[in-house]
């Protein structure tokens, strides 16, 4: 790998904000994180110590960017690797540090290498191309639906899943690996949906992934578009609410 | 899930009380619970439709993370390491003894799922839609 | 020795004094205008009530970290509470203010005031066996660490000593003095601004929380 220094040193500038500041400067190092973090809990090494997911971002600052290949990597080991960014060491923190906060900040200047791990990237890729993070098209999709709504219709008769309804009261969307892997999660949904009388719709293409890979990446351009069309589909039908799946 | 917990207060959505028998678990998780603070409605929507509930320790905002979250579902390339530091939360679950552990998260559902089987914790992973749906009062 | 003790009671320590407070004051303004500049969502909805109430629930030790770590959180409360009270108000620096100021306030009795420097004596050898021994905080430790760290006990100790007239007292109140204005003069530059960033700290994380209904913990 070759490293774009300006760019990184630019992801560096945009993120070195009020708060990772005084995180990084007020951390005690007291360790009482450690009994937050599950990855401590379960494997006790020093480096699944929650605080020391702030170094690679403390080095970072201090060298003002000039890094070399050996250190990305360890960056990228450390803040992906050690990290699912579930926010528990801030409740442990006595400074309530928001330790996630800075994991996705420091993933962002991985991110601005291409440096994100593979199976991440690749997920996203297929949330912008197609729509969703698994690849699933359009038509695998409706057809999921619809398989689905007709099974629930031979318990439930008058169950419908109606797709881009206009002014319905709200829109459900969904995980992808529920149409790909688990359809009959789908059958769950809609079978509660109806149960209780909701006026919902679906939303035809663009617009049905309620995961945001963009945000677990650190790649905030690629978050907010991916957020945008879900939002952008919600205000095209009319409704009041937009149901996420997880 | 604050919306199922509102139609049932509502009276909109009508399900058999204490529906499943078997005892169950709550995987309080990260997205939910600590981000977003439906403590209360996940466990108004379990209590009705489980006999026997049972919390895990910790629970609620101190939950542990089922280790999938932030991306690791998909990264591949870190799985060794997810699994072993699963163990926290299947400890957790193999101590309330539960033959089921729900959960209303994705990400949770692979992460748990995985995490169980490394440890070789019995407890079955069930969605909460599922979970909800199958109790459902058709009547 | 004379000599030094005045420069370091007089003219040195007006400066670290001096420091100290427009140096705290600053990591809150530069805080604040960061947060305008480059992290607007860091106050973005803020909720006062969220902030008072978390910095209360870890001011008194109503927190999930002191239940499952008394005695971490019993060091750590004896020595902050030892530091701040022998230094605010021990009688023989309130007399100081006095004299060169003409203002004085609440004093200890001395003996109290000599319990609490042992206690937080006391306390900081436990944080300190507690960094070299416990394998999560050694981990973290640094050589900033250990310096702040010995740099706090540094006027308690030579406070101890003194009063009791333990060695020569002349250069022990003169190290002693000297100590403190190192303390002042360090604080806003070290983990140590957490003086005033811990209330910043706590309340933007509260608001946090406490505005997605999770609790003030």
């Amino acid at each position: 790998m070759t490293l774009d220094i300006p760019k990184l040193k630019q992801a560096l500038n945009s993120r070195n904000g009020a708060r990772l500041r005084m995180w990084l400067d007020i951390c005690a190092h007291c360790g009482l994180c450690a009994q937050g973090c599950h990855f401590y809990q379960s494997d006790p090494r020093p480096e699944h110590v929650p605080a020391h997911r702030m170094k690679p971002m403390a080095e970072m600052l201090r060298k003002k960017g000039e890094v070399n290949e050996e250190f990305m990597q360890w960056l990228v080991d450390t803040v992906y690797g050690t990290c699912t960014m579930c926010q528990r060491c801030t409740m442990f923190c006595p400074y309530g540090i928001g330790i996630a906060f800075i994991v996705r900040a420091t993933r962002a200047l991985a991110v601005s290498q291409g440096l994100t791990p593979p199976g991440l990237a690749s997920g996203l890729q297929n949330a912008l191309d197609v729509g969703n993070n698994l690849g699933i098209t359009d038509e695998e999709y409706r057809e999921t639906i619809e398989w689905q709504l007709e099974e629930l219709q031979e318990e439930m008769p008058n169950a419908v899943a109606p797709i881009d309804k206009k002014g319905a009261e709200v829109l459900v969307t969904f995980h992808p690996r529920d149409i790909k892997f688990y359809p009959q999660n789908l059958y769950g949904y809609l079978k509660l949906y109806n149960a209780a009388g909701l006026d919902f719709t679906l939303a035809g293409s663009k617009g049905w992934d309620s995961t945001n890979i963009g945000l677990f990446a650190g790649d905030d351009p690629a978050a907010a578009e991916l957020c945008g069309r879900v939002v952008a589909a919600g205000e095209n039908l009319g409704v009041r609410t937009i149901l996420t799946a997880e | 899930m604050k919306m199922w917990a509102d139609l049932l207060r509502q009276g909109r959505l009508k399900l058999k009380q204490g529906f499943h028998k078997e005892s169950v678990t709550f995987q309080d998780s990260c997205n939910f619970i600590r981000n977003a603070g439906h403590f209360e409605d996940s466990r108004l929507l379990m209590r009705h439709v489980a006999a026997d509930f049972r919390e895990m320790h910790p629970n609620g905002v101190h939950t542990y993370c089922c280790g999938s979250g932030g991306g690791h579902g998909l990264m591949s390339e870190y799985k060794q390491k997810r699994l072993a530091t699963a163990k926290a939360k299947a400890e957790a679950i193999r101590a309330t003894g539960a033959d089921v552990t729900v959960v209303a998260c994705h990400n949770c559902e692979d992460g748990i799922r995985d995490g169980l089987k490394a440890h070789e914790v019995p407890s079955q992973v069930h969605l909460f839609s599922n979970y909800l749906a199958e109790a459902v009062d058709l009547d | 020795m004379f000599a030094l003790y005045d420069l370091a009671a007089g003219p040195l320590f007006a400066f670290s004094l001096s420091v100290f407070v427009l140096g705290m004051g600053w990591r809150v303004l530069r805080f604040l205008l960061l947060a305008k500049r480059a992290d607007p969502a860091a106050l973005k909805g803020f909720r006062l009530v969220w902030a008072i109430k978390s910095i209360f629930r870890w001011l008194v030790p109503a927190n999930i970290t002191a239940r499952e770590n008394p005695l971490p959180t019993v060091a750590g409360f004896v020595f902050h509470l030892g530091l701040l009270a022998t230094a605010l108000f021990l009688q023989a620096h309130v007399i100081l203010w006095d004299q060169a100021w003409d203002i004085s306030w609440w004093t200890l009795p001395d003996e109290v005031a000599d319990y609490l420097a042992f206690a937080c004596l006391g306390a900081g050898a436990y944080l300190i066996l507690r960094r070299l021994a416990a394998p999560q905080v050694r981990a973290l430790t640094g050589p900033s660490d250990w310096l702040v760290l010995f740099l706090s006990l540094a006027p308690v100790l030579s406070g101890v000593l003194a009063y009791h007239q333990w060695g020569d007292y002349d250069t022990i109140i003169a190290l002693h003095v000297l100590a403190a204005d190192l303390l002042l003069l360090i604080a806003p530059f070290t983990k140590l601004s957490h003086v005033v960033l811990f209330f910043v700290s706590r309340a933007v994380t509260g608001s946090d929380f406490g505005k997605r209904n999770v609790g003030a913990w």
